[in-house]
């Protein structure tokens, strides 16, 4: 395993008054690292940083431990797939990879041999002599990735890989992420769907609004989530019966009403209100239809701390500071809403 | 795997190879064939009419000169850099060790190799069938055909750069701001009286290949141009616009998103 990381140190991009990222601060290690966010959370935009398409408008940028605007030699261990369908529709999925396997210094025999053997790798092998225009839109990304991977590098980055392959393509491709993850590169996989990051990795960065929300692995993420308010969704018979009961213990912060039938309830302590709930229920003799928690998946972090958070939309969980991370989790920016008030 | 950074001429050369490629593949080629067609076409008809000979092909030649040359130089070249930063491709040769240079010279090579062999053929088609009905003269007025093929070269050299020049710095209808400004620079000022049409690329070219002939009116003379000057002009001009492509290529930031 390679030490490099990339690390980034208040690197801001702006376009014009438009703000790509701000006061972006991360550090990535060897492995698959997963960035998260909605559209126009700074995603392509970072990534166009460390492959040196973009200068920062501030900051400083290390990648593989240098500088990485200006610095073409650094790009012979970088691989990028960008997130858009261009592509040069007039070339075969050969040429097109052999011409990029050539334009990252390979030699005409090694640059032909390579692109014969990723394109095989990603399933392109009998489709290679034909142009990209006829490709679907799977098989395009798939000759993307092709090209990502036909000179080696260590560093992999992969803008929104997944989009618009079929099941198979997908499983193909997360696969070969994996792979190339567990062999000790630097791999950088950006999206906007949940699942598709938590089928590679579960460490990831959470970007909003051009920031990093919160890095780390998901599950201490989730520790960090539980330290804040939890929600747990009731469905029961007599919902405001039981929230009645419930407010009255110190372990409910809060406590909706968004449906007949339906009790949402928000705590800091869910370790503790798992077992009330149900106790509470039974000595009012409230039939409970349904106990979930919205929180117990990816997508649940990522909206409670995105989405579900007020105007800015995110949370900051108390007690974790903003810097490098060297592992520990860390969420900054606070825009916590309030707006929730206690059953009455 | 043992690549390094590639060089500047190494890539250039790879970018050019494949331009070839894919604008054998493309409409432009062929838009360009039918233009420069409609030239040879002409010496055809003027062959059969009995109005060929070597006024005939001075004819054709200013008007490759002045009009046919920027025009097709403008298709091949105008989308030097615009063409890979609409389609987004300009993302991929970005991510590759290779100097931002090649890029544009790259795309200038292709565009001249293809000038070349269409405008040097057309130019020199023309020729042939035009003198046909003067076999007398064919040998005699070769001259003049070496004169026209220098200029078509140096045409595709100045229209060339300024093309690369333009799709380089107008990543937007690069095409259309060329062709104005050849319209007001190269259509304009060609016709100006006295000194101010040496600005026009157009007058220098007409020099060396023996079309130019200054006129005197009552009020303006126009200026005597020496051949090997105008060479030299043609030269510097196109190494000018060729510094401004790579000057604003290697401090620019393309942006792909929409």
């Amino acid at each position: 395993m390679s030490d490099t990381r990339i690390v980034a140190d208040r690197v801001s991009k702006w376009y014009g008054k438009v703000v790509g990222i701000n006061d972006f601060t991360v550090s990535i290690g060897p492995g698959v690292t997963g960035l998260l966010g909605p559209n126009g959370a700074g995603k392509s935009t970072f990534i166009k940083l460390l492959v040196g398409a973009l200068r920062p408008s501030k900051g400083k940028l290390e990648v593989l431990d240098q500088q990485i605007w200006g610095n073409r030699r650094l790009l012979t261990r970088i691989g990028y797939c960008p997130e858009h369908d261009g592509i040069y529709e007039d070339l075969t999925g050969r040429e097109f990879v052999t011409f990029m396997a050539r334009l990252a210094g390979m030699s005409p025999p090694e640059a032909a041999e390579r692109a014969e053997a990723v394109l095989e790798q990603m399933g392109l092998g009998k489709a290679a002599h034909r142009l990209l225009r006829e490709y679907s839109k799977g098989m395009r990304q798939r000759a993307k990735l092709a090209q990502a991977l036909v000179h080696d590098p260590e560093l992999l980055l992969f803008d929104e890989p997944l989009t618009g392959c079929d099941p198979l393509a997908r499983a193909q491709i997360t696969q070969m992420i994996k792979t190339a993850g567990q062999a000790g590169k630097i791999v950088i996989v950006s999206s906007h769907i949940l699942h598709e990051i938590e089928s590679m990795t579960s460490e990831i960065v959470l970007l909003y609004k051009g920031q990093v929300l919160a890095e780390g692995n998901i599950y201490r993420i989730r520790d960090m989530i539980d330290e804040h308010p939890h929600q747990i969704r009731v469905e029961c018979d007599r919902p405001r019966e039981l929230g009645q009961q419930l407010v009255l213990s110190p372990e409910i912060r809060a406590v909706e009403f968004p449906d007949e039938g339906t009790l949402v309830l928000e705590t800091h302590q869910p370790d503790a209100c798992y077992p009330l709930i149900p106790k509470l229920a039974l000595a009012a003799g409230i039939k409970i239809r349904s106990l979930t928690s919205p929180d117990n998946n990816l997508q649940a972090v990522f909206e409670y701390l995105t989405q579900k958070r007020g105007p800015q939309g995110v949370a900051r969980p108390a007690g974790l500071s903003p810097g490098p991370s060297g592992g520990e989790p860390r969420a900054r920016q606070s825009a916590q809403d309030g707006t929730r008030g206690r059953a009455a | 795997m043992t690549q390094g950074t590639v060089s500047g001429l190494s890539a250039m050369r790879q970018i050019a190879s494949m331009s070839l490629r894919r604008a054998r593949r493309g409409r432009m080629l062929w838009l360009s064939v039918a233009i420069l067609a409609l030239m040879v076409g002409s010496a055809v008809v003027s062959l059969v009419s009995g109005r060929g000979g070597l006024d005939f092909f001075d004819g054709m030649l200013d008007l490759m000169l002045r009009y046919l040359a920027p025009l097709v130089m403008l298709l091949h070249g105008a989308s030097a850099v615009s063409e890979e930063v609409q389609a987004r491709t300009i993302t991929y040769l970005f991510s590759r060790p290779i100097p931002r240079w090649s890029l544009p010279m790259g795309k200038f090579g292709a565009a001249v190799v293809l000038g070349l062999v269409l405008l040097l053929t057309a130019a020199a088609a023309t020729y042939f069938i035009t003198m046909i009905g003067e076999p007398g003269a064919l040998l005699p007025e070769l001259g003049s055909l070496w004169r026209g093929l220098l200029a078509a070269a140096l045409a595709v050299l100045l229209f060339g750069a300024l093309a690369t020049a333009f799709g380089t710095m107008v990543t937007g209808y690069s095409f259309v701001a060329a062709l104005f400004y050849l319209l007001i620079v190269e259509v304009g000022l060609a016709l100006a009286p006295g000194w101010l049409k040496v600005v026009a690329m157009t007058v220098h070219l007409r020099v060396v290949a023996g079309l130019y002939h200054p006129s005197t009116t009552l009020y303006m003379a126009d200026p005597k141009l020496d051949p090997t000057i105008s060479v030299a002009v043609l030269l510097t001009v196109t190494l000018l616009w060729l510094g401004v492509a790579l000057t604003w290529v290697s401090s620019s930031e393309y942006r792909t998103d929409k």
